[in-house]
């Protein structure tokens, strides 16, 4: 009996110590020379197995190529929901992705590292595009780094436009070119084709950041800084007219889903579905419309963005890089070759930009994708890169050029984001466009005022 | 003295040791989390970092933001219809399967296959049966039937409940197997001497089935209004809060605060003012329980 007591406590006290073990145990990086670099976004070897495969023998060869570097894939993809957590908890990759929405959050919060001495070692500083540079730089240095970026376009259902006769012979879309037109085109879709001439995001805050770029397009500025102090400055006829526009859309010419609550994945749905003709969107999204809703590649066109009533401008979005902020120099610098030998990140014509955008764009034909579509540079013109992109996705471009010439033709000015408590912007926004589309005696006006108040009261004032 | 305690800590270190795991799971799975929860609610912060000290501005700027009383009116619209539409649905769903004299077990399973579903399988399920246009599920019944279609989620006034339902769907099955166990403890004799008293089915259930669960019935009940003050993740899958907040809560606000806006101190002081809602719901539990307890 004593022998089992003396077992027990052995057996106790053994597993104790696994447990602190394992509790103690850290994942501290070794110093033997060797830059063990963490890589996020890998891809999922049975989700996306090609992709896989592209970046495994990717690996393999930058690590033949640069001894003392080991890549670690880390499947983690950007998510805000535990995006805090891992930069609180220390244990983001050393090398991670993210979009453009989220650039203030991860400098405000220093959750990356300043890059700027790299990049300048690198010579990539000089050769970043102004308006990029803007997001990315503060007085402190450089936090991020853009990896793609795109401009807001009209996704266009070709099959519903023909029907409605606002396709030219040889595969034009007569797209709309103003907010006007844009009513027009819609209206003849629904009379002809019964389905829904524009659809728009409501919720998730894409409604709001939307109805931001109508709004710029309208004369509205949503804030001002005087002498150091942040406005609202909505509260006014032109942004009540941006309302009206969309509840007009709604009760007026009835060219609006019947559902209400859409974000952006609905709207891709419905629109590579037949649903419905229109709808803003990136250019990224039409991926989503073939890969995932299995849209015609010859359905599908792209155009710009209609102007508005004063302005003509588009939203930019895109995917930057960062590095955590315990990436060491020596991290960092591995990071930037990885991108540069790897991933196409490089504003220098080589062979392996050359080899790795080649390489994507196979990879985006054989998984159904469009090709073709040209959007915004993330370096100046300084750089061949972009030049070199474009002539290479004209050449493998699998879809009928015109189709989505509008776009890669018209160019539009882009102006910044809101820089101040924008996603809460976006929140109060969705709400005002959520009550013009259920309620038809709502008062543009007076919500445009409450939204602007409380935009003032509820964030700008601490701010200030 | 010395040597006894020496003697004692030697004997007793063992225990220590294998209550040491549970310790630090409690530690670090509930008490830490609760307590930086309550400090953060106090604290100025960058991120989830602490840069200082805010006494009460957080609790203030909760309170003082101008969605605070919707969103508090709208909590306890949703406990409302949640205890209107829900909390009857399981009493009479077990005391169907304790009548049930065939089929019984393939009901029992009926009853409690939705709670085997994810929750956001559920939502989404529900979401496209809910869908305003001629594609979803109801309104093709409703057009069928003659009537014209309903706009269902996107409707203010009655979006609480339409989100409601499916969570009683969801949930019911599950609390009605703990009233089918209550039943199921009722001597049979009881039912055979109202029986042989004259006492129909309803007389039946009335004074012999109740009483028996009158007791869990008004746990439940102060569990279901726990559990339903903070909903989130159904708000959340099904309308994100719309249309124009009429479906937002409390819980809904505290995760837009933390991961939307990217004010995780906001989150916790409304988290806190929750608590504190809720501490009045859960002394009121407690004392129920030792009730119930000193029944048995």
């Amino acid at each position: 009996m004593k022998k089992m007591g003396n077992l027990s406590k052995f057996v106790a006290r053994v597993l104790v110590l696994a447990l602190a073990a394992g509790c103690f145990t850290g994942c501290g990086k070794q110093d033997d020379g060797n830059v063990e670099l963490s890589v996020g976004n890998w891809p999922n070897a049975e989700a996306e197995p090609k992709r896989y495969e592209i970046y495994e023998n990717r690996k393999a060869e930058f690590e033949a190529n640069n001894p003392g570097i080991v890549i670690k894939p880390d499947e983690w993809k950007y998510d805000v929901q535990t995006f805090l957590a891992k930069a609180e908890g220390k244990t983001l990759p050393d090398l991670y992705y993210t979009h453009f929405t989220e650039i203030k959050k991860i400098i405000d919060g220093g959750y990356s590292a300043n890059i700027k001495d790299a990049l300048v070692k690198f010579g990539y500083y000089d050769k970043i595009d102004e308006k990029m540079l803007k997001l990315i730089e503060n007085k402190k240095g450089v936090f991020l780094l853009p990896t793609s970026c795109y401009t807001l376009g009209l996704a266009l259902n070709l099959d519903l436009l023909e029907k409605a006769g606002y396709v030219e012979e040889d595969g034009t879309p007569k797209a709309p070119k103003t907010l006007d037109e844009l009513v027009e085109v819609a209206k003849a879709v629904t009379e002809k084709t019964g389905k829904v001439g524009f659809i728009f995001p409501t919720t998730n805050n894409q409604g709001g950041w939307y109805f931001t770029m109508l709004g710029w397009n309208y004369g509205v500025e949503f804030a001002k800084n005087v002498d150091g102090k942040w406005q609202a400055n909505f509260d006014n006829d032109d942004c009540v007219a941006a309302l009206q526009y969309i509840k007009d859309l709604k009760w007026k010419y009835n060219v609006l889903p019947e559902t209400t609550l859409v974000d952006q994945n609905e709207c891709n749905k419905q629109i590579a579905s037949g649903l419905a003709a229109m709808g803003f969107a990136p250019a990224g999204q039409l991926g989503q419309m073939l890969v995932n809703y299995k849209m015609n590649l010859d359905s599908v066109g792209y155009s710009y963005i209609p102007a508005g009533p004063k302005n003509h401008y588009t939203l930019l979005g895109g995917a930057c890089i960062a590095f955590s902020n315990t990436a060491t120099e020596k991290e960092i610098e591995a990071g930037l070759k990885w991108l540069r030998d790897a991933e196409g990140v490089n504003p220098d014509l080589d062979d392996n930009y050359k080899k790795t955008a080649e390489e994507s764009v196979n990879h985006s034909i054989e998984s159904g994708n469009i090709v073709g579509v040209i959007d915004t540079a993330i370096w100046n013109d300084k750089s061949d890169v972009f030049k070199y992109r474009s002539e290479l996705h004209k050449e493998k471009c699998n879809v009928n050029y015109n189709h989505i010439r509008l776009f890669n033709e018209n160019k539009l000015d882009i102006h910044p984001e809101v820089e101040i408590c924008a996603q809460e912007l976006y929140g109060l926004l969705d709400a005002c466009i959520q009550e013009v589309l259920t309620n038809e005696n709502a008062d543009c006006k007076a919500l445009i005022k409450k939204a602007a108040e409380d935009y003032q009261r509820n964030f700008l004032d601490y701010e200030n | 003295m010395k040597d006894n305690f020496k003697s004692n800590a030697k004997k007793s270190i063992s225990g220590w040791l294998l209550i040491l795991p549970s310790i630090l799971c409690v530690y670090f799975m509930i008490v830490r989390p609760q307590v930086l929860g309550i400090a953060y609610s106090f604290a100025k912060m960058k991120g989830f970092r602490i840069i200082g000290f805010a006494g009460l501005d957080n609790y203030v700027r909760v309170v003082k933001d101008s969605l605070f009383p919707k969103l508090l009116f709208n909590t306890f619209s949703y406990t409302f219809w949640s205890i209107i539409i829900g909390y009857f649905v399981p009493i009479l769903l077990a005391i169907v399967l304790n009548e049930m004299v065939h089929f019984r077990n393939g009901f029992r399973i009926m009853t409690y296959f939705p709670a085997a579903l994810p929750g956001v399988a559920v939502m989404m399920l529900w979401y496209f049966l809910y869908y305003p246009d001629a594609s979803g599920l109801f309104n093709m019944i409703l057009t069928k039937l003659g009537f014209k279609s309903y706009i269902w989620l996107q409707d203010p006034k009655w979006v609480i409940p339409w989100i409601v339902l499916p969570m009683t769907w969801h949930g019911s099955g599950a609390t009605a197997l703990y009233y089918f166990a209550a039943l199921q403890s009722v001597n049979r004799e009881l039912y055979e001497a109202a029986m042989m008293d004259g006492a129909g089915f309803i007389r039946r259930i009335r004074v012999v089935a109740f009483p028996h669960i009158a007791s869990i019935s008004l746990l439940f009940l102060v569990k279901q209004i726990i559990g339903v003050f903070s909903i989130l993740e159904q708000p959340l899958q099904m309308t994100d809060g719309g249309p124009n907040n009429a479906s937002m809560s409390l819980g809904l606000q505290t995760y837009k605060y933390a991961f939307v806006q990217n004010k995780p101190q906001l989150a916790m002081a409304l988290s806190v003012i929750m608590f504190l809602i809720l501490c009045i719901a859960t002394i009121f539990y407690f004392k129920m329980e030792k009730k119930l307890s000193d029944n048995m």
